[in-house]
């Protein structure tokens, strides 16, 4: 599940009232699915986007952030 | 002396990422996301110091040099010793915020609250120097 993190584990995990282990976080999204830990799939796919959607903003943030890091000022002698 | 060139280089890489980041800081994904939006935030403020101090340092920059023809002339050297004493205080002050700017380059090290302030200090420190002139 790309860009998944433990606070996007949570918030599944406090819907469908079933703690999330190790294994089940390395999991394919699907397989998460088929495991039944929740009925509510429009739910799982809400975080899903979300955490992807986030992840996608991150690299945004990252690529401003290392542009302006490596931005030098042009200052020549008179 | 040193000259701070190609702000508007600066200016246009400014504009698009202050707005690629307000556009971000409006997208409701990063409502429950405090790592993100810190991140944002410190970004935000970071291009808001770029921004204050290289306008405030083009403004300096373009009264120094005016009045530096004439606070450089010895007539008014002799004539004018107060203020030329001024203005030479402000000239110290000025190189060295540049130079150590023409040593480090990184813009996100030079933009800053301390330098802004600096700046704005020279700047007012150089108007007075040019109502005097006209005293």
């Amino acid at each position: 599940m790309e860009g998944v993190k433990e606070m996007h584990f949570k918030e599944i995990s406090d819907e469908v009232k079933v703690p999330i282990n190790t294994d089940m976080k390395t999991m394919l999204f699907k397989d998460v699915l088929k495991l039944k830990l929740s009925l509510n799939m429009e739910f799982i796919t809400e975080i899903a986007e979300k955490a992807k959607s986030q992840e996608n903003l991150e690299k945004e943030i990252q690529l401003i952030e290392s542009k302006w890091k490596e931005f030098a000022m042009v200052i020549v002698p008179k | 002396m040193y000259l701070l060139t190609q702000t508007d280089v600066i200016r246009t890489n400014l504009e698009e990422d202050q707005l690629n980041v307000s556009t971000m800081a409006s997208d409701r994904n990063l409502l429950d996301n405090p790592e993100l939006k810190l991140k944002l935030k410190k970004i935000e403020e970071a291009l808001n110091d770029v921004s204050e101090t290289t306008e405030q340092w083009s403004l300096v920059q373009s009264k120094y040099l005016n009045l530096e023809i004439i606070f450089k002339n010895d007539e008014i050297k002799t004539q004018l010793k107060n203020e030329t004493k001024q203005f030479m205080f402000l000239d110290k002050m000025y190189t060295k915020i540049a130079e150590n700017a023409y040593i480090n380059k990184m813009i996100l090290g030079i933009c800053n609250k301390t330098n802004f302030n600096a700046l704005q200090d020279i700047l007012r420190g150089l108007e007075t120097c040019q109502r005097n002139l006209s005293k």
